[in-house]
């Protein structure tokens, strides 16, 4: 079974359960879930589901229509990788022990697009957004200077072409 | 209870009752007149405004509230209309949890109402607290637990809308001790539902055309009912599509009685222990149309040799089915009645005379090392297919026939000549052994003027044999036949096939059923002899109340024909 990367759009009526009812048909299948991600839409009432797996392609497809038909989900989209717009956040909290290193993790910080959200002597903060390799590779980066906490969120995503769920969630309450 | 708490006299349009009022008056607006359901803590306000409602709805004291879903079903596939069940907190509602699973695989419309303990308590591991909303969440088509006398109207409706609509299904409503007892404000007009909006799906012009388009090149093809065709009551449009292509027509479990048996144009049922010819010539058929059925595994056998030469038409009215198991030619996600009524007018009239000939070719190789030794055999041991046969007769195929789980059932399912539709019913994607005795209970009382016919071996019976009580309490006419051989018998059939006869726990010493079914109050005959099965079956039939036919079977009789676990449908087997 060739699997990929996929992550799924998933409207719902804002209401209790609703994340158990979906995890469940993951679970029944036994198949672990990347990250999730649960936010308001711009329409209140109205949650948005991202969750990220790696999976077959037809299943990926199975799965969904039998997610739609859980009675408080109004739409779910399956996007590929190429499809969408998708970052993540992270925090990194490094701490270095003399000025030499202070100085390289200022320099890192300046190449990419982290920033500094405190900053203490041996107490750095950094907020980075960005996709999940980019994360990845500047916690490499910053490995050597007592990287002692990581945390990040689980994808958000948005589809490159346009909105697809405004009729959907036009019916919702 | 305070009399101000119970709906007013007057026809007010709104009105302040208890939450346990509002739930009695949101179930007689919705249709319910029946409830089968067991009081106990949790639900006590409920049952207390139960009693005003006595010349309403009536409501079955069950024995167990397993008895009480498997009932609520058996009213429901008879009525189309929701079974409904009553049960209090934690082993009462967990007791429930096979029907609901049984009424979920099998798109039974069922709505179960839980008592909860009082909301301050919850997840506080209170007495006769169960999480019961998390336990039936993969087994409900819905549920929900209300703490608020105020939601209750809307969500019973809701609750009814969604068991109903679509595609049926089980919804438990969880409500808690305080909502039932707290005032709410009841407006008696119906109200439109907020929260939920289903709109039926349309059969699409261009699916029917390319649908059609298969249907009249076709040169063998074959079209498969089920369940959905008894649901959108498609029986006449399946009649009329068969008659007007020429094209055999093959039921699966849970179509039968569908589309008559005895029409030229049956070939008989599908699946494990379905009829040979529909078995095997599947693998041989270039077009198949399959209606309101979902390609279960015991059905298809092997998936990947399944139908290899078919384009593959799949009606359903649930789009996650469109797929799931087999690939389809061309999906139409719509009722089997409005996609029948859509489809035939673009078919050619047709004929298939050669290819039904193989199917009458099965049928003759079926008859003589088959059939014929089930429902005519001579000598030794009576055997379940002739007890089945003979039921068969006695009741003109008329009979609501309610079969439990295990080889009787592939017999009853197999030699029940049904004449008229809606005419069957049994536990098929759960398998629920013990389902048939109180499922026959709901279905006689969603169908009073019908003879209605349960079908049990010796094991399935004794999981719900308590329910004799409650057939007797209500006297209600149903007939039991039950086949005992002594076995657990489809499972010692396949320790015979396929575990070198090692004959592990299936074996029965029976308790003296003449006795245990006299001792509820329901008359039992026994019969031991082919010579005493005519007769006996007459008084059974012309009692006027319950009764229990017990007939000693042969004790190791195998059901054939046979499709083996992970085989194809072709390599299905004769003996």
């Amino acid at each position: 079974m060739a699997t990929k990367r996929y992550t799924l759009s998933i409207f719902t009526e804002n209401s209790p359960g609703v994340l158990q009812r979906i995890t469940i048909m993951f679970t029944r299948r036994k198949l672990n879930i990347d990250s999730v991600t649960v936010s308001e839409t711009e329409r209140r009432g109205v949650s948005r589901f991202t969750i990220v797996l790696e999976v077959d392609g037809a299943l990926i497809q199975k799965i969904a229509k039998q997610i739609r038909r859980i009675i408080e989900v109004l739409h779910v989209d399956v996007f590929e990788e190429h499809e969408i717009i998708a970052k993540e956040l992270a925090f990194i909290r490094v701490e270095p022990v003399n000025d030499a290193e202070r100085e390289e993790i200022l320099a890192i910080v300046q190449q990419t697009e982290a920033r500094i959200i405190k900053d203490e002597e041996q107490n750095i903060v950094l907020e980075f957004s960005g996709t999940r390799e980019e994360t990845d590779a500047l916690c490499d980066h910053l490995t050597p200077f007592r990287l002692t906490e990581f945390v990040r969120s689980g994808r958000i995503a948005i589809p490159k072409k346009g909105v697809t769920h405004e009729e959907a969630i036009r019916l919702a309450v | 209870m305070t009399a101000s708490r119970k709906p007013a006299a007057t026809e007010k349009l709104s009105a302040e009752i208890s939450g346990s009022y509002a739930v009695l008056e949101s179930l007689v607006r919705n249709g319910c007149d029946t409830i089968f359901g067991y009081p106990g803590g949790a639900i006590m306000p409920i049952y207390d405004a139960l009693y005003d409602y006595r010349k309403k709805i009536r409501h079955v004291l069950v024995r167990h509230e397993q008895g009480a879903t498997h009932a609520a079903e058996g009213y429901a596939r008879v009525t189309g209309r929701a079974g409904v069940c009553f049960a209090t907190s934690g082993p009462g509602a967990t007791n429930l949890v096979t029907g609901i699973a049984d009424a979920m695989l099998d798109s039974v419309p069922m709505v179960c109402i839980t008592g909860q303990v009082a909301a301050h308590l919850l997840g506080t591991d209170a007495f006769q607290e169960t999480d019961i909303i998390g336990v039936t969440m993969p087994i409900t088509k819905w549920n929900y637990q209300i703490t608020n006398a105020e939601e209750i109207p809307a969500i019973i409706d809701k609750a009814f809308q969604i068991a109903e609509e679509g595609r049926p299904g089980p919804v438990l409503i969880d409500i808690t001790k305080n909502a039932q007892i707290d005032m709410c404000e009841y407006d008696h007009t119906p109200k439109p539902l907020k929260s939920y909006v289903w709109s039926k799906p349309q059969p699409k012009t261009g699916d029917l055309e390319r649908a059609a388009n298969l249907i009249n090149e076709a040169k063998q093809p074959m079209m498969l009912i089920g369940h959905g065709i008894l649901i959108s009551h498609a029986e006449e449009e399946v009649r009329m599509f068969a008659e007007h292509t020429g094209i055999p027509v093959a039921s699966t479990l849970h179509g039968l009685s569908a589309f008559p048996t005895d029409h030229p144009l049956y070939t008989g049922m599908l699946g494990m222990h379905g009829n040979y010819g529909p078995n095997l010539l599947t693998n041989e058929a270039d077009v198949i149309i399959a209606a309101g059925m979902r390609f279960d595994d015991r059905v298809t056998g092997n998936v990947s040799k399944y139908a290899p030469d078919a384009k593959i038409i799949h009606i359903d009215l649930d789009a996650a089915e469109i797929g799931k198991n087999v690939g389809t030619r061309v999906g139409i996600i719509a009722d089997a009645k409005e996609a029948l009524q859509g489809l035939i007018p673009l078919l050619l009239k047709s004929e298939h005379p050669e290819w039904i000939a193989r199917f009458q070719a099965c049928h003759h190789e079926e008859k003589e090392k088959v059939l014929d030794r089930d429902i005519f055999p001579k000598e030794g041991m009576l055997k379940m297919g002739e007890v089945v046969r003979v039921l068969s007769e006695k009741t003109h195929g008329e009979a609501v026939v309610v079969s439990d789980v295990g080889q009787h059932q592939m017999m009853a399912a197999r030699y029940y000549r049904f004449k008229k539709s809606n005419s069957w019913m049994s536990s098929g994607g759960l398998g629920t052994m013990g389902f048939a005795v109180p499922a026959a209970m709901g279905a006689q009382i969603g169908a009073p003027d019908r003879p209605v016919v349960a079908i049990v071996g010796d094991g399935g019976i004794q999981m719900t044999i308590q329910e004799l009580g409650t057939i007797a309490q209500e006297q209600l006419p149903v007939k039991i036949v039950l086949l005992n051989n002594n076995y657990l018998g489809m499972v010692r059939q396949w320790q015979e096939l396929f575990f070198d006869r090692r004959y592990s726990f299936v074996h029965l010493e029976n308790p003296d059923f003449q006795t245990i079914s006299k001792g509820f109050g329901v008359p039992a005959i026994l019969v031991e002899k082919r010579e005493q099965l005519s007769e006996a079956m007459d008084r059974m039939l012309a009692m006027d109340g319950p009764c229990l036919l017990e007939v000693r079977v042969e004790q190791e009789q195998n059901v054939f024909p046979m499709v083996p676990t992970g085989a194809s449908v072709s390599e299905v087997r004769l003996d």
